[in-house]
C-alpha cells in the first residue's frame, strides 16, 4: 500500500515536471440579493419549486402549533426527534409528546463506545423533526449537521421530514454559506445540504418522489427568537481561509 | 477493464437494430439536453462560472500530488484512513481485506463509477459477500445482470415496460408500467438492505483537500443512507477527484447538477468529514480508497485534460453518436465522448483504439462540458497515436498513402479526379452512389456517396479567371 502511494505520487511529480502551476480564476459574484426580506422570499420560492412545503411563522406558539398540525394531518404516531437542545425551539419536542405522539429513541446514547446497529425501531417512525443550521436562498436548500443529539437518520429514514429554519440563517448561495460557516463542515462529521424531497428519474426520466428518503419535506421558516442563535454566532465568528494553520486556530476558538 | 466479446462494429450494429434501446435513448437524451440548457440559464453568468470551474480543475491537476498529500493528512486528522491503490486489483483487495478483517457479510453500495471500473462487485461476490446496489438505476441493472449504460442514468437503455417486467420476474411483484409503483417496490426492498448491511460503499464526487471532506451527491438519498446506517463506510475515489477548498467545491457544485440533470443542486449533497464523533449514528470507521489505475501516467500528456472531468454526463447526451448507439456499444465502463478519450488513455493495452473513431468531431461535447474539456482535440490526438503505432485500419493507411502521392502532384491529382469521375458515372443512381466497390463498401453501407461534380473547383475558377480576363 505504501509502495503504491509512493509510486502514484512519483508518477504525478514526474508528469508535471517543468509545467507551471495553473492559476485559479476568482468565482464570479452570484449573490442574488443582500436584502434579507427578499432573500427569504427567494428561499421560499426556490424551496417550493423543488417540492418542499414552506410554512412561515413569526411567533413561537404559532410555530409549535403549525408543527402539531403538520404531524396531525399526516397521521403521525411515531416520531424521531433531535434532542430538545438541538432543536431551534426547545419546547417543541415536549409539545409534540403532549399531543400524543410517541417518541422513537435513537438506539444508544451518544457517547457509547460502539453503536447498537439496531435501526428497526427508528425505521418505524412516521416522521423526523430537526433544525437547520442554514438555508440557501438561490436553491431552496436546507443545511443540516450531525452531532450529539442530532441523529442523521432523522432526516433520512421517515417518510416525512419537518425542519425548523430560522430566517436569519438563510444565506444567498452555497458559496456564501461556505464562506461564513465553513467551520461547521470541519467540526461535524456529516453536513447535509437537502434540496426538496428524495426523488429519482431513473426509469425513463419520469420524476418520482420519495425513493429512499422522505416523500414530504416541511420547512418552518421562523422569524421569532430561537434558542440556538449562539450556534450561528459561533459559526459566523469563524471564517474559512485557505491556510490550514489559520483554520486550526479558529477551530479552537469556536470550541 | 474487461474486453468485450464482440467487435465495436458488431456492438454498434447490434445497438442500432435494438428498437427498444432507440426508444429509450430518444426519450431520455433529449430531455437531459433541454434540462441542462434550462439549468445553466438559471445562473446569472454561466460562462464565467464554467471558466472558473475549469480553472479550479486545471489548477488542481497542476499540483495534484501536493493536494493529494494534503487531503490524506486531513482525512487522517479527522479519524479516517486513506488507502492508495495503483490498479483495480489492488483496490478490490483493499476493500475485500477490510470486509474480511471486520467480519462483514452484507454490503450496500451507492453508485460509484470507480467501483465499476475495478469490477468491485464481482470481486466482493466471489469473496462470499452479499452486495446490493442502492441507486434505483443500478439496482435495476444489477437485477438484470447488466452494466450501466450512462454515467448518471445507468438504466437509461431500459423502457418502463422492461423495468416493470424485470421487477415482476425477480421480486415476484405484480407487473406494472407505472414508475411510481416500481419506485415504491424498490424503496421497500432496499430499506432492509440499508439497515442490515455492515459496510456501505460509496463513490466520491469531490474530495476537499483543505478539510479532508468527501462530497457525495444523489437525488434519491441512497448515498446518504449508505454512508450512515452501516458500521463501516468505504469511499472509492479516483485520484483526480480533488478540489482544494470548500470555496472551490461550492463553484463545482454550481455546474455539476445543472450540467447533469438541469437541477440547481442535487436533492442530497452530503459533506462527510471523518467518521462519527460522539454522534448517535453514522459510521464508526471511514476508509477512503484512492484509485490510480492509469490516471497518474496521463499527467503532462496530451490527454491530461481528461482528468478534469466531473462525470456529469452532459457530453453523452449531446453526442449524436451516443444518441444513436447508447452506452453499451462502447463496450467500456465510461461511454460517450469522454469515455472514448478516457478508456483508451487509462487502458493502453485494451482493444479501445477504435473508440476515438466513434465521433463526427462535431464539437457538441466540448460545447456542453461544464469545464470545457477539449474532447475533439484529444480524440484527434488519440487517432493520430493509433496510426503512428500501426494499430489502425490497413485500408485507411493505404488510402491516405495513395492520397498523399496524388495530392502532392497536381497533374496526378487531376488525372485521378477525371478517372474517378468517369468511374462513378457508371454506377450512380439519381446523382448518388449507393454501393462503392471493395475495399470501400462499408462507407455506403449506411450512407450514399455523392457523384463527383462534372467540373472541379479549380477548373471552374480557371474558366472564370479566363472569362474576367477577356472583359
Amino acid at each position: 500500500m505504501n509502495e503504491s502511494r509512493g509510486a502514484i505520487l512519483e508518477r504525478i511529480r514526474s508528469g508535471r515536471l517543468g509545467a507551471p502551476v495553473q492559476s485559479r480564476l476568482d468565482p464570479p459574484t452570484l449573490i442574488p440579493t443582500k436584502d434579507s426580506s427578499s432573500l427569504r422570499d427567494r428561499f421560499v420560492q426556490e424551496a417550493e419549486a423543488v417540492g418542499a412545503i414552506v410554512h412561515r411563522s413569526d411567533r413561537r406558539d404559532l410555530t409549535v402549533e403549525t408543527v402539531l398540525r403538520i404531524l396531525g394531518d399526516a397521521g403521525v404516531k411515531r416520531l424521531i426527534s433531535w434532542e430538545p437542545n438541538d432543536l431551534p425551539i426547545s419546547e417543541l419536542m415536549k409539545a409534540v409528546v403532549d399531543d400524543g405522539v410517541q417518541l422513537v429513541d435513537p438506539p444508544t446514547p451518544a457517547n457509547a463506545e460502539t453503536l447498537s446497529r439496531e435501526w428497526t425501531a427508528m425505521a418505524t417512525a412516521d416522521a423526523g423533526l430537526t433544525g437547520a443550521v442554514g438555508g440557501l436562498a438561490d436553491t431552496g436548500t436546507i443545511v443540516l449537521r450531525s452531532g450529539p443529539g442530532r441523529p442523521r437518520l432523522t432526516w433520512l429514514l421517515p417518510p416525512l421530514h419537518v425542519v425548523v429554519l430560522h430566517s436569519s440563517f438563510v444565506h444567498p448561495t452555497l458559496s456564501a454559506f461556505m464562506g461564513e460557516c465553513g467551520e461547521l463542515v470541519r467540526c461535524s462529521s456529516h453536513v447535509a445540504f437537502v434540496t426538496g424531497p428524495s426523488r429519482t428519474a431513473d426509469i425513463e426520466q419520469t420524476l418520482t418522489i420519495g425513493v429512499h428518503g422522505p416523500k414530504e419535506v416541511h420547512i418552518l421558516l421562523v422569524d421569532h427568537d430561537c434558542k440556538s442563535i449562539e450556534e450561528s454566532e459561533a459559526a459566523q465568528a469563524a471564517t474559512v481561509s485557505d491556510e490550514p494553520g489559520d483554520q486550526m486556530s479558529k477551530h479552537d476558538l469556536v470550541q | 477493464m474487461n474486453s468485450p466479446s464482440m467487435s465495436f462494429q458488431q456492438r454498434v450494429s447490434h445497438a442500432l437494430a435494438d428498437g427498444q434501446l432507440r426508444i429509450a435513448l430518444d426519450r431520455t437524451t433529449e430531455r437531459f439536453t433541454s434540462n441542462r440548457v434550462a439549468g445553466l440559464a438559471s445562473l446569472p453568468d454561466a460562462d464565467a462560472v464554467r471558466d472558473c470551474a475549469r480553472s479550479i480543475r486545471l489548477h488542481t491537476l497542476s499540483k495534484l500530488d501536493d493536494y493529494l498529500e494534503q487531503f490524506e493528512a486531513n482525512v487522517t486528522s479527522v479519524g479516517g484512513q486513506v488507502h492508495w491503490a495503483s490498479d483495480a486489483q489492488e483496490a478490490n483487495e483493499i476493500v475485500l481485506d477490510l470486509a474480511r478483517s471486520r467480519s462483514v457479510k452484507r454490503v450496500v453500495k451507492s453508485k460509484s463509477m470507480v467501483s465499476e471500473e475495478t469490477e468491485l462487485n464481482q470481486a466482493l461476490i466471489s469473496g462470499g459477500l452479499d452486495v446490493v446496489e442502492s441507486d434505483l438505476g443500478e439496482y435495476i441493472i444489477q437485477l438484470a445482470g447488466e452494466t450501466p449504460s450512462h454515467i448518471i442514468a445507468p438504466a437509461v437503455h431500459k423502457t418502463r415496460e422492461q423495468v416493470g417486467q424485470l421487477l415482476a420476474d425477480k421480486l415476484g411483484v405484480p407487473m406494472t408500467d407505472d414508475p411510481v409503483e416500481m419506485t415504491a417496490t424498490a424503496r421497500s426492498a432496499l430499506r432492509d438492505v440499508f439497515l442490515q448491511s455492515e459496510m456501505g460503499i460509496s463513490g466520491v464526487n469531490f474530495g476537499v483537500a483543505s478539510t479532508g471532506s468527501l462530497a457525495i451527491v444523489t437525488n434519491e438519498g441512497n448515498a446518504s443512507l449508505t454512508v450512515t446506517a452501516p458500521r463501516i463506510h468505504v469511499a472509492m475515489m479516483g485520484i483526480e477527484r480533488i478540489v482544494p477548498t470548500l470555496d472551490d467545491l461550492a463553484v463545482m457544485l454550481l455546474v455539476l447538477a445543472r450540467s447533469a440533470t438541469g437541477q440547481k443542486l442535487t436533492v442530497y449533497t452530503d459533506l462527510l468529514t471523518g467518521p462519527r464523533r460522539g454522534d448517535p449514528d453514522g459510521p464508526e470507521e471511514l476508509h477512503v480508497v484512492l484509485l490510480d489505475n492509469g490516471r497518474s501516467r496521463l499527467i503532462g500528456t496530451e490527454v491530461s485534460e481528461v482528468l478534469a472531468c466531473i462525470r456529469c454526463g452532459a457530453c453523452l447526451n449531446a453526442c449524436p453518436v451516443y444518441q444513436q448507439i447508447g452506452g453499451h456499444a462502447y463496450g467500456s465502463v465510461y461511454s460517450g465522448p469522454i469515455g472514448a478519450v478516457l478508456t483508451p488513455s487509462l487502458d493502453r493495452e485494451g482493444p479501445w483504439h477504435v473508440l476515438p473513431e466513434a465521433s463526427s468531431l462535431c464539437g457538441a461535447c466540448r460545447e456542453v462540458c461544464p469545464v470545457r474539456i477539449d474532447i475533439p482535440r484529444m480524440l484527434l490526438a488519440l487517432r493520430a497515436e493509433t496510426v503512428h503505432s500501426g494499430k489502425g485500419n490497413r485500408w485507411v493507411r493505404v488510402g491516405f498513402w495513395l492520397y498523399r502521392i496524388a495530392a502532392t502532384k497536381p497533374w496526378l491529382f487531376r488525372c485521378g479526379v477525371s478517372v474517378v469521375r468517369q468511374l462513378t458515372k457508371m454506377f450512380f443512381v439519381n446523382g448518388w452512389l449507393l454501393r462503392l466497390p471493395s475495399p470501400l463498401p462499408s462507407w455506403t453501407r449506411s450512407r450514399e456517396f455523392p457523384v463527383i461534380a462534372s467540373r472541379t473547383f479549380s477548373e471552374e475558377m480557371r474558366d472564370r479567371e479566363k472569362g474576367s480576363g477577356d472583359e
